[in-house]
């Protein structure tokens, strides 16, 4: 509920305050570009964040649809691509948080037990990507935007909205975890 | 093969696994254009406000020609570490309103921008307000945390697992530095960009303002670089917790504490 100068996703810091209808119904053609660009992959990377593909799917529709509806609040639209990825993982996070907490109010027998995704991949794939996915939030997402979208820490940091020193502390802090993770299983 | 390229290749294989649902632009084409026809709605409701408002002002102007003046919000003084300087009031038409889950009224200076990804999370089902404190190590915050429209004092996140940890803890827990699995939370010599105000909600001619009770690391000066996370006692429900950073001088910053406090106001 604050503001704040540094911590502020500078994505998101782009955003001014007033809206219009005449500049939303301009977005149209940028957001179906910015789907045609970007729709795919962004799934695959959420998809590496959250439980399946079809939620992952749903988070990049729902940020797709903000990027439409805030596209005249947007100060620097060179920026459209990050706000678009950063608008994803929050509502990735903010899905995990919903999901933890009514599991958590209302356990389920066998609720844990969630189609495996990755069983369509070779073994060994699976066994990274479940270890991937058993991280800490924020070292799973490090990891996936070094390794996947090929950031660099700079741009994860202003992505996730951190340090550049916590961005690297979290990918050294995963990659061990991983490492860890995947020693005990062989 | 070496821990990276595992990953690499495991995240390739996986991801070229996955191809996203064709027809997903047709969904998203026709929920833009519901949401165009929804914004006339607002703009409709706005004008007729506008206008009943202006016809509410008329009345009480010529019912009452006194004038009230620039209604100011002024801080009152803190506790001594904190009130170096006397913090200049900022007037209230500098400050933007934002009603928020829970019925609560939040009033921030024009200058901040909310530090969310737009502001639809307003209306979201949980709203946290954790964003801001995302200022250095990873996830250090701890701010207010609503569930089901309803501020949940206490209820912090597990800095190692990323979940939602929903035990409530009181102040003294918090201050704790030997607490285990609250380290990033609670004050941490390994964390001197906390401080922690511990404050108590008074309310003065009908506003709530923050008075400081505690302060930790005792007389512990600002810098921009420092976030705070306020804890403020509410009555009858233990303390709410706000993470706040600050880019600006010590004495807006102050100003800033005591104007984020003193706006929290319960309808």
């Amino acid at each position: 509920m604050v503001a704040s100068n540094r911590g502020m996703n500078p994505a998101e810091g782009a955003i001014a305050e007033e809206t219009s209808l005449g500049e939303a119904s301009e977005a149209r053609p940028i957001v179906a570009q910015m789907y045609r660009e970007h729709y795919t992959p962004l799934v695959r990377t959420i998809a590496l964040l959250v439980r399946d593909v079809t939620e992952a799917e749903d988070i990049v529709q729902e940020a797709l649809l903000r990027l439409y509806r805030s596209w005249d609040q947007i100060r620097d639209q060179a920026r459209a691509p990050a706000y678009l990825r950063s608008t994803a993982m929050n509502l990735a996070r903010s899905r995990l948080r919903t999901i933890i907490r009514r599991r958590d109010r209302h356990p389920e027998p066998g609720a844990s037990a969630q189609p495996d995704e990755t069983a369509i991949a070779g073994e060994a794939t699976s066994s990274v990507i479940r270890a991937l996915k058993s991280l800490p939030r924020r070292q799973r997402e490090c990891l996936v935007l070094r390794y996947y979208l090929e950031l660099t820490d700079r741009e994860i940091a202003e992505d996730l909205g951190v340090s550049i020193g916590a961005v690297k502390q979290h990918l050294h802090r995963g990659m061990d975890k991983l490492e860890q993770s995947l020693e005990r299983y062989r | 093969m070496k821990i990276e390229e595992r990953l690499r290749s495991a995240i390739t294989e996986y991801t070229d696994s996955i191809h996203p649902n064709s027809v997903a632009w047709q969904r998203i084409d026709g929920r833009m254009s519901n949401s165009a026809s929804r914004q006339l709605r607002p703009i409709a409701v706005a004008f007729l406000a506008v206008a009943a408002l202006a016809v509410l002002i008329s009345v009480r102007l010529m019912a009452d020609r006194s004038p009230q003046g620039i209604d100011f919000i002024t801080p009152i003084p803190t506790g001594a570490p904190m009130a170096q300087s006397t913090p200049s009031p900022i007037p209230a038409e500098d400050f933007r309103t934002h009603v928020i889950l829970g019925g609560f009224e939040f009033k921030y200076p024009k200058s901040w921008t909310l530090s969310e990804s737009g502001t639809e999370d307003l209306s979201s089902e949980m709203w946290s307000l954790w964003n801001p404190a995302y200022a250095s190590e990873g996830d250090l915050y701890s701010p207010q945390y609503f569930q089901d429209g309803k501020p949940s004092d206490g209820i912090m996140m597990d800095f190692e697992s990323g979940l939602l940890n929903p035990k409530a803890l009181t102040i003294d827990e918090l201050l704790d530095p030997t607490r285990v699995g609250y380290s990033s939370c609670a004050p941490n010599p390994e964390y001197p960009e906390i401080v922690v105000l511990e404050c108590k909600k008074v309310t003065i001619n009908g506003r709530v303002w923050g008075r400081v009770l505690r302060q930790w690391p005792a007389g512990h000066s600002f810098t921009p670089q420092r976030f705070l996370i306020v804890f403020t006692q509410v009555e009858g429900r233990g303390y709410s917790a706000t993470a706040l950073l600050f880019g600006t001088d010590f004495a807006s910053r102050m100003a800033h504490v005591e104007q984020m406090l003193a706006t929290l106001v319960i309808r």
